[in-house]
């Protein structure tokens, strides 16, 4: 074999490949194109997290909430903006019993350790309708047993809330019209309404009036 | 090269021909994974069933509250053996779905109910228990909520097991659309196998002055041929691509990145193959060329 032919041999193929490259490239354009998004879409996790890990899910903080708090106090302030899954206050009602965390956000999780405000809901020592939920089997089993009067406490590390009970409620699971923000100031609390084993349809609760807030001073400073 | 017009000739069915290579390993690897076996047995190594069970418990107990009914009373009845049937139960109706571009009336929750209805079962003796245990008489409501609970169970069970979310698929018409192409892929695979062998045939035409030319030009479209499909499995793997999978519950994350994780190792198995075989047929040319100049005298 001459140089010449052999210069043209170890070419060929590199010339091959340039050319089917090529034309592979320019076939793609469009097709990738309509591909691009739907490739974005389907693998976008850029941390490339795998789920079957155990230490990948929710991280639950748990707090130590000022009860007897002994300074100043005033009737306005400023709350503590909690973190989704974060203990942010203690509910306490001595008519049925209960003295319970409250965590800000709510999920399957979260419920398994107390009762859970809704994120979208005023948070208490806020204008607005704050509004929390338990399970009936735990925390709010006797929740039908309160009454028009009866007084409820939540205490924050901001402040303490007194509530009183306006109107004891029945609503549909479907139903938001007791859930979604109000203009004036209150506390819904609903749980499940017991039925015979199964999930339940009816919600039932109380709503509270504001009676008395009292804003820790030293907090506030 | 003995002329130009040969190795113009050879070159444009060289083009060809790594093209046809490269759709024959593209439709060999597709063709693999479009038969429900080699899923159900690629699910079965990665243990998707245990993922599912682990699932099932995990969903199971987080409703407990909200239905008075311990996960317990679930998970005794549940095994791996079913979860396994109801997957490929699952798998084989979005194969057939594929198959028929309509989804076939299945008898999948009465099989399941027929095959096993340990979890029916299960459900009616607590539920008989608890009625026992507080004086409840078993009226019709009663017989509502059991069979309520029942259906229930079934329906996430089968909603876990169907791990390529094949039923969503279904129901949004995507695999109406794929049907037409599933179906025609065993001919298509003919056409791109005989494409491929013609080429051949037609490149030792060419070429039939000089069969040894053949051997190079074959050798060289099997190497580029290879080496294209190579390039970008080797990306995916050192990027670990598949691991940004947006879709992060873990028994359809697991099936899909397993699926296309297998997949991408074939196409690259193959690929090395085919260009560890057109190394033997460039040394063949190579040692045809120095036979030629040791007769020849050069």
């Amino acid at each position: 074999m001459n140089k010449k032919n052999l210069i043209l041999h170890l070419a060929t193929p590199f010339l091959l490949a340039s050319v089917c490259i090529g034309i592979l490239a320019v076939a793609m354009i469009k097709p990738a194109d309509k591909l691009k998004v739907f490739v974005n879409i389907a693998f976008m996790d850029s941390l490339k997290s795998n789920p079957t890990d155990n230490n990948s899910g929710l991280v639950i903080r748990d707090n130590d909430i000022i009860r007897n708090y002994s300074g100043q106090t005033s009737s306005e302030g400023d709350v503590i903006r909690p973190a989704f899954a974060e203990m942010y206050a203690v509910l306490s009602c001595d008519a049925i019993g209960i003295d319970i965390p409250v965590y800000w956000g709510s999920n399957a999780e979260l419920l398994e350790h107390g009762a859970c405000q809704s994120s979208s809901s005023a948070i208490v020592g806020t204008e607005g309708n704050a509004v929390i939920s338990a399970h009936v089997d735990t925390y709010f089993a006797d929740l039908d047993k309160l009454k028009e009067g009866d007084a409820i406490t939540i205490n924050t590390n901001y402040g303490q809330f007194t509530y009183s009970v306006r109107s004891l409620i029945e609503f549909s699971g479907s139903d938001r019209k007791y859930i979604t923000p109000k203009d004036d100031t209150r506390l819904t609390i609903y749980t499940c309404k017991k039925d015979l084993l199964g999930a339940s349809s009816q919600r039932i609760g109380v709503i509270c009036d504001l009676k008395e807030s009292l804003f820790y001073e030293e907090v506030q400073k | 090269m003995k002329s130009i017009g040969s190795y113009i000739g050879s070159f444009i069915l060289s083009v060809l021909l790594i093209f046809a290579l490269i759709a024959s390993l593209a439709v060999t690897v597709v063709s693999i994974f479009a038969k429900p076996d080699n899923i159900v047995s690629l699910m079965e190594q990665e243990n998707i069933s245990g993922i599912v069970y682990s699932e099932l418990e995990k969903y199971f107990t987080s409703r407990q509250n909200d239905t008075g009914i311990p996960a317990d009373v679930y998970m005794t009845a549940i095994d791996d053996e079913l979860i396994d049937y109801v997957m490929y139960m699952e798998i084989n109706d979005g194969f057939s779905c594929l198959r028929n571009g309509t989804q076939a009336e299945t008898e999948l929750y009465s099989s399941f109910v027929r095959k096993d209805n340990s979890v029916d079962k299960a459900l009616s003796d607590f539920y008989s228990d608890y009625a026992e245990s507080i004086g409840y008489e078993k009226d019709a409501k009663y017989d509502e909520k059991l069979s309520e609970a029942q259906k229930n169970a079934e329906k996430v069970i089968a909603d876990y097991c169907d791990v390529f979310k094949f039923d969503a698929m279904i129901s949004h018409g995507i695999m109406k659309k794929l049907s037409p192409f599933y179906n025609k892929l065993p001919t298509v695979q003919l056409i791109v196998y005989g494409a491929t062998v013609m080429l051949m045939l037609l490149m030792i035409l060419v070429n039939i002055k000089s069969t040894s030319a053949t051997l190079y030009w074959i050798g060289i479209c099997s190497l580029i041929s290879g080496i294209i499909c190579a390039i970008p499995c080797i990306y995916l793997k050192a990027t670990d691509y598949f691991s940004s999978f947006t879709i992060k519950q873990p028994q359809i994350y697991t099936a899909y990145t397993s699926v296309m994780t297998s997949a991408t190792d074939t196409l690259l198995k193959y690929s090395v193959i085919l260009a560890s075989i057109s190394i033997i047929f460039i040394v063949g040319y190579v040692l045809k060329i120095k036979n030629q100049g040791r007769n020849t005298g050069k």
